[in-house]
């Protein structure tokens, strides 16, 4: 079984079969990063197709200096999510079936069965500031651990730690309803 | 001591165990000094893990790798261009770029895929490969052989699949074994060439398909471990290449009639469609035969998660070869 460098040592030369194989490694988390950043399942899939497809793109280009695989990839994806972003017209969220759920209180006497939606923790986390928001969605759907954060988000372990100790604070009292 | 370390590295260490499956009391009963500030959070990191862990759609999967297979064929095209002696309609043009991709990544990469199951990752490889052979398969009875061959391996990937607990993969792949079969029906029903006419017997012999029992019954009926290869048999996961070696086992007779396409198209263009349905009526009934026996085989050694739907794709592979029957023997 090749490892993941020796894989991405032979997809930058061109070899096909070892960015598939990458692709089948990454597709889900990738996937479930985009999902939680966006919300929406149909524009998680266009954007991991797109996120894919640069990367297929412009593999040839990728250098270890400094950049893990991982780290590389998920700013390919980070900048998908930005485009979108700019992209989208500034409208009210659209209210799907899952706000019925997201709207029913939850006691936090009762934290220790609290049950969300990547819906409800996606619309919570866009009250999060953009840093922490990145932090948890690398963390929490890409998977990754602190050093592969700091290295994608180009800042230290100790920073990141501090932004996700903060973020997940703040995404609690998001996810509780105030009395 | 563990006043000492700031909360921040206390929850990132007790999150990464969350991660590793530790559970929110095991990391709480590590710093009991933190316990009333870290259980809310790690309750909310374990809730939000949870949510977030969601399966893409095997369709989501399956389309993104589709795109990524036709933006490699492109690639390859623009780096060999193809000069091709005929005007071809696009879908061709694109089965061409993909015959294309396949010779430039050797034929050996073509045939290590051959034996992939969908959850690896030469299965898309495999998928060019048929659908190309598809296409270039000129003659309704080739093509009508050519799916049976291709139901076959589906049938094969179900097993695999049905040990390896995978309901959702074993539901597409039966999805695509319905397309074939109702594939071969549209052809038996509709192509002329392979109605049945008065003709003069055959001057050369061809292979003889093995003869067809009847088909079994819809009710479970248990399958003796003496029909199966001892590794089989045994009820441990199996590889996927043992899984194929298996079930070509019971297969013998495939090779056999493996020259039988050719043969279809040969007398299709012969003008002789009738031994070409004769021809096709046999196949058909060994590999319904042979196909059920390895479905109902596979509830033995199938996972609890993946019965539900081996026991749907027994239906519809018993179903669809019935159809193909009654169309082949009207």
């Amino acid at each position: 079984m090749l490892k993941e460098e020796d894989l991405v040592r032979e997809a930058v030369r061109g070899d096909q079969q070892a960015f598939a194989r990458l692709y089948e490694e990454y597709f889900d988390r990738i996937y479930r990063y985009l999902y939680l950043k966006v919300g929406d399942r149909a524009e998680a899939e266009d954007m991991a197709q797109q996120v894919f497809l640069h990367a297929f793109r412009s593999i040839g280009t990728f250098k270890w200096q400094g950049t893990p695989f991982t780290a590389w990839l998920y700013r390919i994806a980070h900048n998908q999510v930005v485009d979108y972003l700019r992209k989208k017209t500034k409208r009210p969220m659209s209210v799907t079936l899952d706000d019925t759920v997201a709207s029913s209180a939850k006691d936090p006497q009762h934290m220790a069965e609290l049950s969300v939606s990547i819906e409800e923790v996606s619309r919570a986390m866009r009250q999060l500031t953009e840093a922490q928001r990145e932090v948890l969605s690398l963390r929490f759907a890409g998977g990754l651990s602190i050093e592969e954060v700091a290295s994608a988000m180009g800042k230290k372990p100790g920073a990141i730690k501090a932004l996700q100790h903060a973020g997940i604070i703040s995404l609690r009292r998001l996810l509780v309803v105030r009395e | 001591m563990t006043k000492s370390r700031l909360p921040r590295d206390i929850f990132e260490e007790c999150l990464d165990l969350l991660m590793k499956g530790e559970t929110i009391e095991g990391c709480l009963n590590r710093y009991p000094d933190h316990s009333g500030e870290l259980r809310p959070l790690l309750e909310t990191a374990a809730a939000t893990l949870k949510a977030v862990a969601v399966q893409p759609p095997v369709e989501a999967r399956s389309r993104v790798r589709q795109g990524l297979l036709a933006a490699m064929s492109e690639k390859a095209a623009r780096q060999r261009p193809v000069r091709f002696r005929w005007d071809m309609a696009p879908r061709w043009a694109m089965v061409a770029a993909a015959f294309v991709v396949l010779l430039a990544t050797g034929s050996g990469v073509v045939l290590a895929s051959a034996g992939s199951m969908p959850d690896q990752p030469l299965y898309a490889v495999k998928q060019v490969a048929e659908q190309t052979r598809l296409a270039l398969t000129l003659s309704p009875a080739g093509k009508a052989g050519f799916y049976a061959t291709l139901a076959d391996r589906r049938v094969t990937e179900i097993v695999y699949l049905a040990q390896k607990g995978k309901p959702q993969q074993l539901a597409e792949v039966t999805r695509e074994l319905d397309l074939h079969l109702a594939r071969i029906t549209d052809l038996a029903r509709t192509d002329s060439s392979l109605a049945a006419k008065n003709a003069a017997p055959p001057e050369a012999a061809l292979p003889e398909p093995a003869s067809a029992p009847p088909l079994l019954g819809r009710s479970e009926t248990s399958v003796t471990s003496s029909a199966l290869p001892p590794s089989a048999a045994a009820g441990a996961i199996q590889p996927a290449s043992t899984v194929v070696a298996g079930v070509d086992t019971l297969r013998g007779t495939e090779k056999n009639t493996g020259a039988s396409v050719e043969a279809f198209s040969q007398y299709w263009n012969a003008g002789d469609g009738s031994l070409a349905r004769t021809q096709l009526r046999d196949r058909v009934a060994s590999k319904a035969t042979n196909n059920s026996v390895l479905l109902r085989a596979a509830l033995n050694r199938a996972s609890p998660e993946a019965r539900q739907a081996l026991l749907r794709a027994i239906a519809v592979s018993e179903t669809g070869y019935e159809k193909i029957l009654q169309a082949l023997f009207e």
